[in-house]
């Protein structure tokens, strides 16, 4: 009587359990692959510096995003005697278009931002 | 060999959903693996988890349903617990059910009992004959459709807000334009609504901020501010509260929190304040929201107001087109019928997928009243 071929279950030598782990770790491999190559995104602030055509730091300007490429919260920053803003609780990196209020007008600029580290400066 | 595949097949899902940003990505997988097991094994009925997220290809939003369910026993897991969907970057996972656990800067008041209805009536001492905007609105929502035709003839672009100059009449005084100073002294604008004569509500990141020394240093109140003119004077509070999803985990879904307000300083009195209450989702879907708030675009000084029909809801998010700007972050939504105002949700976010709110679900909602009875 002939036994049957494939009693043990296995594939080109390798049985069921081997073929999984083999197929998972090709499998996981891809999955890491892809994930390194995408750029990491992270939550945080990042500093501003609001100046005017002389050169000199605007204060109680009001700064805010008006749109971006990430969903934002939805609070604005008020610059301060140096000129300095915050945009705050941003994914970065990302693109976004920053509005600008101040007694003397107001404009957008886009910003895009790859770091923590990064500082705007923004020239009124 | 089939559920094994299965199980792939989620993981794989998972892993590309996936917002958490460690670099140990295979701390990632296996996190992802428990999950996966956890919901399958909780599932009693033979039909996989794993299928159930291949119809809704989006983990977040499946994860959100699943929460809703928790919430609003509406699920068909309802024994899942809140925190076992959070997607938090880079922070512990919190235990089930401590992320509406509330937190406070320092407690000057003492806790009050938590009571186990669902709807808070606000405070309104308006003369009824005057019929504001929202009320208007809310009787008959087809005329937001004319409203805002008519706008779009005043106002430059697709911006359908109104400004409210009417701040010292109910609801609108009881909407406070508020002045942040953070820890590391930068400040902000921002907007929060009364719901108890010194209790203000707002969103989590006006009172608690991750990157700018956590607790704000200081919070300026100014009820009904119209430009230059403060009807109902203005106070200061250092004395905040927020939940631990929120200053643990950063969590959108938790992004709430309050100001509770000096002692010898009750605008509420004046002003009136705001109900608020759990809707569903079909009651949510079928109502005209309305939403003010203090916008730094237009100088941070003035109150503007726009209504609309939601545009989606999940478990802890509503998502409207309503027009907002920063500064409006922590503002009301809310729905009125009759002369009822119930505020739904708490302004926090913007996106050009649609602006959105903080949901009041049944925690949130008896945090809120835990902290209304501190303003009291």
């Amino acid at each position: 009587m002939e036994e049957p071929r494939f009693i043990n279950r296995k594939i080109g030598g390798w049985d069921y359990q081997q073929s999984f782990a083999l197929l998972l770790f090709i499998f996981l491999s891809i999955s890491c692959n892809s994930l390194t190559n995408k750029k990491m995104e992270t939550h945080g602030s990042v500093k501003g510096i609001l100046k005017d055509t002389s050169g000199h730091p605007v204060a109680n300007a009001i700064v805010m995003i008006k749109e971006g490429n990430h969903e934002f919260n939805d609070i604005a920053s008020v610059s301060n005697g140096q000129g300095e803003f915050f945009v705050s609780n941003i994914v970065i990196p990302g693109r976004y278009t920053l509005q600008v209020q101040h007694d003397s007008g107001s404009f957008t600029k886009e910003i895009n931002v790859q770091s923590a580290d990064t500082v705007i400066t923004i020239n009124f | 060999m089939e559920g094994h595949l299965r199980l792939c097949f989620f993981a794989a899902i998972s892993l590309q959903d996936t917002k958490l940003y460690s670099t140990n990505y295979f701390l990632i997988i296996k996190i992802n693996f428990m999950k996966s097991k956890s919901i399958s094994e909780r599932n009693g009925n033979g039909h996989s988890h794993g299928e159930a997220l291949m119809e809704n290809p989006s983990y977040g939003e499946a994860a959100t349903s699943v929460e809703q369910g928790f919430m609003q026993s509406q699920s068909a897991y309802p024994e899942l617990s809140e925190t076992e969907v959070e997607d938090v970057e880079g922070v512990a996972m919190l235990r089930p059910g401590e992320g509406d656990k509330e937190v406070f800067s320092k407690r000057e008041t003492e806790s009050a009992e938590t009571e186990t209805t669902f709807e808070e009536t606000g405070f309104d001492l308006s003369s009824p004959e005057t019929e504001p905007m929202d009320a208007l609105f809310a009787s008959y929502p087809e005329l937001i459709t004319k409203r805002k035709r008519q706008l779009q003839e005043v106002i430059i672009g697709a911006d359908n807000r109104v400004r409210v100059f009417a701040t010292t009449s109910y609801p609108w005084r009881a909407i406070c334009s508020l002045r942040i100073t953070a820890q590391d002294n930068s400040r902000w604008i921002g907007t929060g609504w009364l719901v108890a004569p010194r209790t203000v509500i707002t969103a989590g990141h006006c009172v608690f901020m991750h990157d700018h020394g956590g607790w704000a240093k200081n919070i300026e109140v100014i009820p009904g501010l119209n430009d230059a003119a403060r009807p109902y004077s203005a106070g200061q509070s250092a004395n905040l509260r927020s939940v631990m999803g929120w200053t643990n985990s950063k969590n959108r879904d938790y992004d709430y929190g309050a100001i509770i307000l000096p002692a010898n300083f009750r605008p509420g009195d004046v002003t009136g304040y705001f109900g608020f209450g759990v809707k569903t989702d079909p009651y949510l879907m079928s109502s005209v929201l309305n939403l003010s708030g203090y916008p730094g675009d237009k100088g941070g000084n003035q109150q503007w107001f726009m209504a609309l029909r939601p545009k989606s809801v999940s478990g802890r998010v509503i998502k409207y087109d309503i027009d907002t700007f920063g500064g409006q972050s922590g503002a009301p939504v809310w729905v009125k019928v009759g002369s009822v105002r119930t505020c739904v949700g708490i302004h926090t976010n913007g996106d050009l997928s649609g602006n959105s709110a903080t949901r009041i679900v049944t925690p949130v909602f008896n945090n809120i009243q835990l902290w209304k009875n501190q303003g009291l």
